[in-house]
């Protein structure tokens, strides 16, 4: 049984996964399986996947985010589970750096590290947020569950993601554990995970709704856990 | 009289609990159950008085209730999430019994626990329909 589930979920993105899935080829540690979810992609998605004969490959019909990471979670078995997005990558370091902290710190129940965003766009091209996200200066964003690699004993104990929510799932299940006394602070101080920074123009609620809705969650989470501090 | 501070201040109310993020510190409040109905009429910009009529005509409620409220409003002033505001009619159409199961006291607890989550949450970029990020080049 491997010891790491990379775990993918994809929709409509032939172009990048590759490239994703070729990253975690590359990795310094061998223990892994690699699992991708193709939650109802209509471009050659599956095709693309098909050629890696060391990924499975799991078709559903489209059914949002959370829907495909509980469906990577159910269908693969390492004791380890990390996310990657289909158009990220990792440092080749990234699961042997994270696999030796957890054997070295066995109170951990999830590890994060430092991400790096980068771009093939010109910065005429980029938006005020996508240039934000660039900016080397800016305080590195610690605690993201695309980075993390995670015990599975965790999702075991805290649940997978709620389906209520087509987005904000990561968020809300870190608040989750984050109620549930789950120690965030474990953070590898080295950039392993690569964002990829996309065209300039994405389809996108206005922020002011964005941040509404997000807020809505975490109360929602808090309010959760009130009624039921188990 | 008074409304929400939403400059700073993000309030939600269901399953009759009250709960109120403070999104430019990430501390977030809770209160009990009589104080989420309080708090709920005190948001919408009902009058102190009518709500604690509302209250006093709930069995067992304490001859002191007035200085528990007038208390109550002060440390929501305090920590901003009340500031001045109109004041709206109504505020003492009768509470449920159910709302003081837990008594008469009304707290304001303040938490840190998810503060870093709150305030280093960056936007996602999703197309909220899909759930999933969709590009200019898919469009």
């Amino acid at each position: 049984m491997p010891r790491v589930s990379v775990l993918i979920p994809a929709w409509n993105r032939e172009s990048l996964l590759g490239a994703a899935i070729e990253s975690v080829l590359k990795q310094t540690c061998r223990d892994w399986e690699i699992v991708v979810v193709d939650d109802g992609s209509t471009d050659r998605t599956a095709e693309l996947v098909r050629r890696y004969a060391c990924v499975r490959y799991i078709y559903q019909p489209h059914s949002g985010i959370s829907a495909a990471r509980n469906r990577a979670l159910k269908e693969s078995c390492g004791e380890l589970i990390a996310w990657l997005d289909s158009d990220d990558l990792y440092e080749p370091s990234k699961l042997e750096r994270q696999t030796a902290y957890l054997d070295a710190h066995p109170e951990c129940e999830i590890v994060f590290c430092l991400m790096r965003a980068y771009s093939e766009l010109s910065r005429e091209h980029l938006t005020v947020r996508q240039k934000w996200m660039l900016d080397p200066e800016k305080e590195p964003y610690r605690t993201c569950l695309a980075g993390a690699c995670i015990r599975r004993q965790l999702y075991e104990r805290l649940g997978g993601y709620d389906m209520r929510y087509p987005y904000l799932e990561d968020s809300e299940w870190l608040a989750r554990a984050r109620l549930d006394g789950v120690d965030l602070g474990h953070c590898l101080e080295e950039a392993l995970y690569l964002r990829h920074v996309h065209d300039g123009q994405i389809t996108f609620s206005h922020e002011m709704v964005n941040k509404k809705q997000m807020l809505s969650m975490y109360a929602d989470v808090i309010r959760r856990k009130k009624k039921d501090p188990q | 009289m008074y409304r929400l501070n939403e400059e700073k201040m993000f309030y939600d109310m269901a399953d009759g609990q009250a709960v109120v993020i403070n999104f430019v510190t990430g501390m977030y409040y809770g209160t009990t159950m009589l104080g989420s109905m309080v708090l709920d009429r005190l948001v919408r910009g009902n009058a102190p008085e009518k709500i604690s009529a509302a209250v006093k005509a709930l069995p067992g409620c304490p001859e002191n209730f007035d200085q528990e409220l007038d208390c109550f409003i002060r440390k929501l002033q305090e920590t901003e999430i009340l500031i001045p505001g109109k004041t709206v009619p109504g505020g003492d159409e009768p509470m449920d019994a159910k709302t003081v199961e837990e008594g008469f006291a009304l707290t304001l607890d303040e938490f840190a626990e998810v503060q870093d989550l709150i305030l280093a949450d960056p936007i996602h970029d999703v197309d909220v329909e899909q759930g999933w990020p969709v590009f200019r080049e898919e469009g």
